[in-house]
């Protein structure tokens, strides 16, 4: 019986799919789906370590702040340096005290990188060692930069050490490097406070170094001293932080927006489809049960209708968040006690319709149960419009979900497209220019919204051929 | 009384019961918040009367603890405290159908007054003034549009709209907002990309400041939504030109300006004035989030700061003021409904749907 009825759903939902195949923005809209869907399967292994940390400030520190993505330099006259990490150095010695490494850095943009990042892992023996970093510029200058003492853990034999060292973080190296381009500059030299450091540190060695700087494009050495006694370098890697970032950029405080972004389809359409499963079924047994039984059940049931239609549903959503709780799934649950709404109102017109159907009289005729009837043939009759209800429904969901989280409501363990529009809102974003931090997000809720409305679209007009285009 | 009055008098009957059950449920909601706030007002109340009084700081310790109390109780009595529960919900209930929306805690309307109808009737021109306005442009554009997409059916402009309605629709209409400062505010210049503070001159200057704050926000309102309106009204408009009689008129010869104003607008008119009414009844209660963005001084960014400040007579009283124009909108489209379409014959029905 069961496995009958699952064969006739089949058989329906191949019947309304061959004629979706025609309908060319239903299948757009379909690709668009099941390009998110995938998306958001992939999320973790796309995009590891990405929503539990995204609060955690250290997992995104190397990543250049506020970058817009690379293929901005396609568009734009001056060419920024890109992001790029460097697993291994280009050469490595090592003479008594002293392990040289070397990265070699092709500087062939307008602009240099943000920041350079050295991560140093090794051990020692018993003498504390220093690291020392250096740039030698193409023309042979050398400007050393950052020094550090390096503090290890002890361990059974030594110590062991992993040290961080930013090249041109400091003020101590935006003194170096204000120095050594001030011999250069003719006229007044502005304060070291004043200067893009790496800028003049990648800047032709002329007049103007400080404020009107000419890259210096050619073949940068970076080199690193390790010195010290019974010293031993296990791992190195330097990251150099890119004025541009990747497919779609970082915010202000780092995060890689591309692995937001795929998070965020993931729980687009997790909290899409769920509110939508959730109030297409209520509103199906709502409205099928109230167009069924007529009379005063019908009518009672309208006006309870009406009562959930009377309740303002971004003010209720704000405050239940306050008072209960921002989890999404808590979410999802007072979005669907509250959606089910206007479906059933749609829903109940058609069952209207369907009950005066012979079949429905012959089914009573047979002595079926109501249950039955609405179960059994006028809910199977529904299907198609109830999907097309539940498509337009996915886009509303997500839109209310993500203007929660812009009053600050959003689920904090979460990241969606919400919570990236909402830090792009209070950081400022708009203002500061930062387009691409409040486009990219939102261009995420568009798509996935145009790909459910015009599947639900496409998918009405072949149930309700009254609609067609001419 | 003739069927229409007293269908006219049962309806709104109806409509103000579902009004009460909806802001009765408000009120439960709130209630644990509300009483949570009055607790701690009136234990600050009774502090702050301690402190200022330099004859209450005089008795001893014993003494000023019964007074306390007995000052507390006093409060609690006076805000209601002492009620049980439901009491207290069924009066809170009543008295904002009576429109008494009370005292906030803390807010107050430009004249320094707390009642809580002050307030929201400071705020609410100005979101009449923003949403309404945007209201009345989308509704006609979208009527335009529609129409003129609907005539040719499947042609350029239809095919553009049916796809510009889509994407237009899926958008934040917050969103929009937030593009619309970047584009026109940070990279153009040419509006400001915060309506506060609000102008401070007099005259015609003042109404040419208001204009010039009012523009960005207007113009991503009304993009985020005519699309979808010039969508309506163009299948409204489309199921009506594969009438019968729209055939037969054609098939007659007769114009087909002729055909789509007269023939075709009369039928579609009942929906088409319908749902632009309803729209613009809509509009009074504004989108918070929007205010949010713009810094526009309205109901929605008075609710989200009473929110954020837990001032919950005013967001109640907005809320009952949202609820209140979404049932009566819904009651007035439907009766302006009846009396447009002649196929539906108000008030004879038995069962009075």
């Amino acid at each position: 019986m069961i496995r009958r009825k699952l064969k006739d759903l089949i058989r329906g939902f191949f019947v309304v799919f061959r004629e979706y195949r025609g309908e060319t923005t239903g299948m757009i809209g379909l690709s668009l789906i099941i390009s998110m869907i995938i998306l958001a399967l992939l999320a973790p292994s796309l995009a590891p370590e990405t929503n539990q940390k995204w609060d955690n400030v250290d997992r995104w520190r190397d990543l250049p702040g506020g970058a817009p993505p690379f293929w901005m330099n396609y568009f734009s006259s001056t060419s920024k340096a890109r992001h790029q990490v460097k697993n291994e150095p280009d050469s490595l010695s090592s003479e008594s005290v002293i392990t040289t490494l070397v990265y070699n850095y092709q500087f062939d943009s307008d602009l240099p990188p943000k920041d350079i990042i050295f991560y140093v892992k090794g051990k020692y023996t018993s003498d504390r060692p220093t690291l020392i970093a250096s740039l030698i510029r193409p023309g042979g200058e050398k400007v050393q930069l950052a020094t550090r003492d390096i503090q290890g853990t002890e361990g059974e034999d030594g110590y062991t050490f992993e040290t961080r060292l930013t090249m041109f973080g400091g003020s101590q190296q935006r003194t170096k490097v204000h120095r050594f381009a001030k011999e250069y500059e003719e006229g007044s030299t502005p304060d070291p406070s004043e200067i893009d450091v790496t800028r003049t540190a990648f800047a032709k060695a002329q007049d103007g170094m400080l404020s009107r700087t000419e890259p210096l494009n050619g073949e940068y050495k970076i080199e690193l001293l390790l010195v010290g006694p019974g010293t031993e370098l296990t791992n190195s890697r330097a990251i150099f932080t890119g004025r541009v970032y990747g497919l779609m950029g970082t915010d202000g405080t780092g995060h890689n927006i591309a692995r937001g972004w795929i998070w965020g389809a993931r729980y687009g359409l997790i909290l899409g489809l769920s509110v939508a499963a959730g109030t297409v079924i209520i509103a199906l047994i709502f409205g099928m049960t109230s167009a069924y039984y007529g009379g005063w059940v019908d009518e009672l049931m309208q006006r309870l209708n009406e009562i959930v239609m009377g309740i303002p549903t971004l003010p209720i959503l704000v405050v239940v968040a306050t008072l209960w709780g921002r989890s999404i799934w808590f979410v999802i649950f007072i979005m669907t006690l509250l959606y089910w709404r206007g479906i059933a109102k749609t829903i109940r017109a058609r069952g209207l319709q369907i009950r005066q159907n012979t079949y429905v009289e012959a089914g009573e005729a047979l002595g079926a149960s109501g249950a039955r009837i609405i179960r059994g043939h006028m809910i199977p009759q529904m299907l198609p419009y109830a999907f097309a209800e539940a498509a337009l429904m996915v886009p509303m969901a997500i839109i209310a979900a993500a203007g929660l989280h812009v009053l600050g409501l959003g689920d904090p363990t979460v990241v969606t497209w919400g919570t990236m529009l909402s830090e792009a809102n209070s950081a400022g974003a708009t203002i500061r220019g930062m387009w691409w931090w409040v486009l990219l997000p939102g261009l995420g809720i568009t798509l996935l919204g145009f790909g459910f409305i015009s599947a639900g679209m496409a998918v009405e007009r072949i149930v309700n051929p009254k609609m067609k285009q001419e | 009384m003739p069927a229409r009055v007293k269908y006219l008098v049962f309806r709104t009957f109806q409509a103000l019961i579902t009004l009460g059950i909806v802001v009765l449920i408000l009120s439960s909601l709130f209630n644990s918040m509300s009483e949570e706030q009055l607790q701690t007002r009136i234990r600050q109340t009774v502090t702050a009367r301690v402190r200022n009084s330099t004859e209450l700081q005089q008795l001893s310790d014993e003494e000023l603890k019964e007074w306390r109390e007995n000052e507390i109780g006093k409060l609690r009595d006076r805000w209601g405290l002492d009620q049980p529960v439901w009491q207290r919900i069924f009066m809170d209930a009543w008295d904002r159908m009576k429109l008494d929306f009370g005292q906030s805690y803390m807010m107050t309307a430009p004249g320094g007054s707390r009642q809580v109808m002050d307030i929201i009737l400071s705020r609410l021109p100005r979101t009449i003034l923003l949403f309404t306005t945007a209201a009345v442009i989308y509704v006609l554009l979208g009527l335009i549009v529609g129409l003129k997409a609907a005539q040719v059916a499947g042609g350029k402009l239809d095919r553009f709209l049916s796809i510009f309605g889509m994407t237009s629709s899926s958008m934040p209409m917050w969103w929009l907002g937030m593009l619309a400062i970047l584009i026109f505010a940070y990279q153009l210049g040419w509006f400001p990309s915060t309506a506060l503070p609000l102008p401070q001159t007099t005259g015609l200057d003042y109404y040419l400041g208001v204009l010039y704050r009012l523009a960005l926000p207007l113009g991503t309102i009304v993009f985020n939504i005519f699309g979808a309106r010039a969508w309506v009204t163009r299948n409204i408009v489309t199921d009506v030109l594969q009438d019968d009689y729209i055939m037969a008129a054609r098939a007659k010869g007769i114009p087909e300006r002729k055909v789509i104003y007269g023939h075709t607008l009369r039928t579609a008119a009942p929906p088409v004035v319908t749902s632009a009414l309803l729209s613009l009844l809509m509009s009074i209660g504004g989108a918070m989030i929007t205010e949010v963005i713009f810094n526009w001084p309205g109901i929605g960014l008075l609710t989200r700061v009473a929110i954020l400040q837990g001032d919950i007579p005013v967001v109640m009283g907005v809320m009952f003021i949202t609820s209140a124009i979404y049932i009566f909108g819904y009651l007035v489209a439907d009766l302006l409904y009846g009396l447009l379409d002649p196929r539906v014959e108000v008030g004879t029905s038995q069962s009075m749907r």
